[in-house]
């Protein structure tokens, strides 16, 4: 016996939904996948007509799929928006170089403009050089605040004022998870704010704040969009990794949680009296930050400082 | 306390701990405890504790300024927060015994033997606890929700009926089906133990108010401790209940107007509560829930309280943490009174439907509107759906269409809608639902009317 899809009533349902256990078509799928996410732009005016956007592309599944709906919707709903790719090398050979790769292939695909930033051009530093340096216990707190500045600078580079990341449904609500179990408000507030603006001009949005990792993946599966594996190399810090675990946890038993975490986040309202940590910007570079220096800055240093002349 | 179950077990062996050390606050007598990372004695520790209960209790009734003559209730489960708070209630009444803080102190207790086949009733085991304090003494049966005074006016005989595609309100006849199989009915249509879980606590804290207001109390205890609080404020997140997670998990709220609930045990661990219990003496009660002796994932409810409790075991801050980001949490500027959801009586947010469903798009335009456009309308109910709430859609007018019936309710209980089924037996809801149907009607009602001569009302509604 053949399945309908429950949408359309006439194609083979070939997929059970993630999001909301529907069996649907293919058709249908990609319509609900493209459409929710045409409509999280729309409500939350996330564009200006004729605007500059960076795409920050790693190569990864997340922001593969992005470049391709992106580019797709900009075209269907005249968005009007003048894409880029902007792509950070870390320089970890091997693992980086395969996931530019990728990167470069998507470029030709969608005929995107393509920005490299590489961190030894920006820090003078390489992520295998700082590795030498430091030893493998606190590279991923230097990964981390590199990437961030290096996507800014990246947009300069460009001369553009809002990047898009791949930060999807998951990530977000494993944030909420994160900064509630970590007691951290002032996070809690702004994590699932679909566009934060640091204290330049750059805006950082997700598109992707309402889908679901699963449907992501089943998206590129189906387009057979390629992609490269970035799960980092380091695994996450143990008490993410049993926010992660619990999250996937909540989702098998009801699969709307996902959508349910981030909706109690969007409603949370933190207390006036509470005192939430001032944002301030680096002395040195200018970057956003609560402390006199920002940890790049402050991490730079001490790495500088440990040269062997 | 009466809520879902205090099923943390006790690690006892922590408490004999290197014989070195001493008390952190005497320093002179050996520690025999230690809580998180501080040892104590036993004279201490208990100093400590029963201070941290006064100082809450003290705070909420500064705050209400009602000096003494309160008539308050207990809400009662008989598992071990409740228990040290029965004790350590009475011994803070008792202490000037010619000025006590309450004038009456009314302990009650739900009985949910129903939903376990064959159980015995747990009141006369709380019965038996409560006559040792001389205090009157209420229990009820869950299934009793169905009764007709269990509403606002007292006498209200309507219940809700849930079919595939509208809800109607209809006069109860209890010829037909008795409480119990009304009750039992429901919950078996609940096809996922999440929604079940939920459903049961909010009956139950709905009768437990309305039993309050029926006997003159302002104010409702509840014995919620930080351990339950820090499980409570991750599952609510998860359930979509955010909004109202700050009322749901506060010292103290004002929600419930005529009723205030205080939860004095809020700063105490299930371990320091099962510490005081031993030392005391007092005796809790085995409380059996839906998910009791069952798999971490049975229920979100039972997920998180495993997921918290091992994670308390490795990261010994993890409960207090959680505890304090939801005391950082306030409710919204933008409650409004009147948009209380008509089942679990908690404040919805205004347009969230409309937000679910651009976000979670369920059908495709019709064909003469497939112009591409994103038009909220154009969101078509798919006839064939098994489940009445798998969307919502602007229909035709009946008795109350679902679509009507899900607009007075919160995200939370839309979410647990979805997992009811219509089957053969009936799925009625208590007349505390129906009344709030019919009030909410009457509240717009006014409001239509109000607007058609608002410009020949000289003063405002008040003044009428
Ligand atoms: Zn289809
Ligand atoms: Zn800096
Ligand atoms: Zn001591
Ligand atoms: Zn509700």
């Amino acid at each position: 016996m053949v399945r309908l899809c429950v949408i359309c009533n006439k194609e083979r349902a070939i997929v059970k939904r993630p999001k909301t256990g529907q069996q649907v078509c293919k058709g249908c799928f990609y319509y609900v996948f493209e459409t929710e996410i045409h409509n999280t732009i729309i409500d939350s005016k996330l564009f200006k007509k004729d605007e500059k956007v960076a795409i920050a592309a790693s190569g990864g599944k997340d922001s593969t799929v992005l470049a391709h709906v992106m580019k797709l919707l900009n075209e269907r709903y005249q968005y009007g928006l003048e894409l880029f790719l902007l792509s950070i090398d870390e320089g970890i050979t091997g693992y980086r170089d395969d996931s530019l790769e990728t990167v470069k292939r998507n470029q030709q695909q969608y005929d995107l403009p393509l920005k490299i930033v590489s961190y030894s051009e920006l820090y003078g530093w390489s992520m295998d050089q700082i590795v030498k340096e430091v030893g493998l216990k606190n590279n991923c707190t230097f990964c981390g605040v590199f990437r961030r500045q290096a996507l800014d600078r990246g947009a300069v580079m460009l001369d553009v004022d809002h990047i898009i990341t791949g930060h999807n449904a998951d990530d977000i609500a494993e944030t909420v998870l994160m900064n509630i179990l970590r007691g951290d408000v002032g996070r809690l507030q702004r994590c699932t704010e679909i566009c934060t603006t640091g204290d330049g001009c750059i805006r950082r949005s997700k598109p992707f704040k309402y889908t679901y990792e699963k449907e992501i993946v089943m998206y590129a599966y189906f387009k057979k969009l390629d992609y490269f594996s970035t799960e980092c190399i380091y695994s996450p810090n143990s008490y993410r990794g049993h926010a992660r675990t619990f999250l996937k946890d909540l989702e098998a038993i009801r699969p709307s949680a996902i959508i349910d975490i981030i909706h109690s986040g969007e409603a949370f309202e933190i207390k006036k009296e509470v005192k939430l940590p001032t944002q301030g910007v680096c002395k040195r570079c200018g970057y956003m930050s609560s402390n006199e220096l920002c940890k790049a800055c402050v991490l730079l240093e001490g790495l500088n400082r440990g040269l062997p002349k | 306390m009466c809520n879902i179950q205090e099923e943390i077990t006790l690690n006892f062996d922590v408490k004999i701990k290197p014989k070195s050390k001493n008390c952190v606050k005497c320093k002179t007598a050996k520690a025999t405890i230690l809580i998180r990372h501080s040892t104590y004695c036993r004279k201490c520790f208990q100093h400590v504790f029963v201070g941290k209960f006064r100082k809450n209790i003290e705070k909420s009734r500064n705050a209400s300024n009602s000096g003494s003559g309160e008539k308050v209730m207990i809400g009662f489960s008989g598992g071990p927060s409740s228990r040290a708070m029965l004790q350590l209630i009475s011994e803070y009444n008792e202490v000037l015994p010619q000025k006590q803080f309450y004038s009456e102190i009314v302990v009650c207790h739900i009985d949910e033997s129903l939903l376990f086949n064959n159980q015995k009733s747990t009141i006369p085991q709380i019965e038996q606890i409560v006559r040792k304090y001389n205090y009157p003494f209420i229990g009820l049966y869950l299934q009793n929700i169905y009764n007709s005074d269990v509403t606002k006016s007292g006498c209200y005989n309507n219940v809700i009926e849930i079919a595939i595609d509208d809800a109607k309100i209809l006069q109860q006849e209890d010829s037909i089906f008795s409480p119990s199989e009304k009750l039992l009915n429901l919950l078996n249509n609940i096809s996922k133990l999440t929604a079940k879980e939920d459903f049961i606590w909010y009956l139950k804290l709905c009768y437990l108010i309305d039993t309050a207001r029926k006997n003159g109390c302002t104010r409702l205890f509840l014995g919620d401790c930080s351990t339950r609080l820090s499980i409570k404020i991750i599952s609510l997140t998860s359930k979509g209940r955010g909004f109202s997670l700050p009322l749901e998990t506060s010292g103290e709220t004002d929600w419930f107007k005529d009723v205030i609930i205080t939860r004095p045990m809020k700063d105490m661990l299930s371990k320091e509560i099962g510490i005081y219990n031993q030392f005391a003496g007092l005796e809790d009660i085995y409380i059996q829930s839906v998910t009791s002796m069952m798999h971490a994932k049975a229920s979100i409810e039972r997920l998180t309280e495993d997921f918290i409790v091992r994670l308390e075991k490795e990261f010994p801050s993890t409960v207090s943490t959680i505890a304090r980001t939801g005391a950082k949490l306030t409710p919204s500027d933008y409650i409004l009174e009147e948009n209380r959801c008509i089942i679990c009586l908690m404040p919805y947010q205004e347009n969230n439907k409309i937000w679910q469903n651009r976000i979670i798009v369920m059908t495709i335009p019709s064909l003469q509107q497939s112009n591409g456009c994103s038009n909220i309308q154009q969101l078509h109910c798919s006839k064939n759906s098994k489940n009445p709430y798998d969307c919502s859609n602007v229909s035709n007018d009946e008795s109350m269409t679902n679509i009507e019936f899900t607009d007075l309710l919160c995200y939370g209980c839309r979410v647990n809608m979805r997992d009811i089924k219509v089957a053969n037996n009936k799925t009625i809801l208590p007349p505390y639902v129906a009344e709030g149907v019919e009030e909410k009607k009457k509240k717009d009602n006014r409001k239509q009317m109000r607007k058609h001569i608002e410009e020949y009302l000289l003063c405002n509604e008040e003044e009428l």
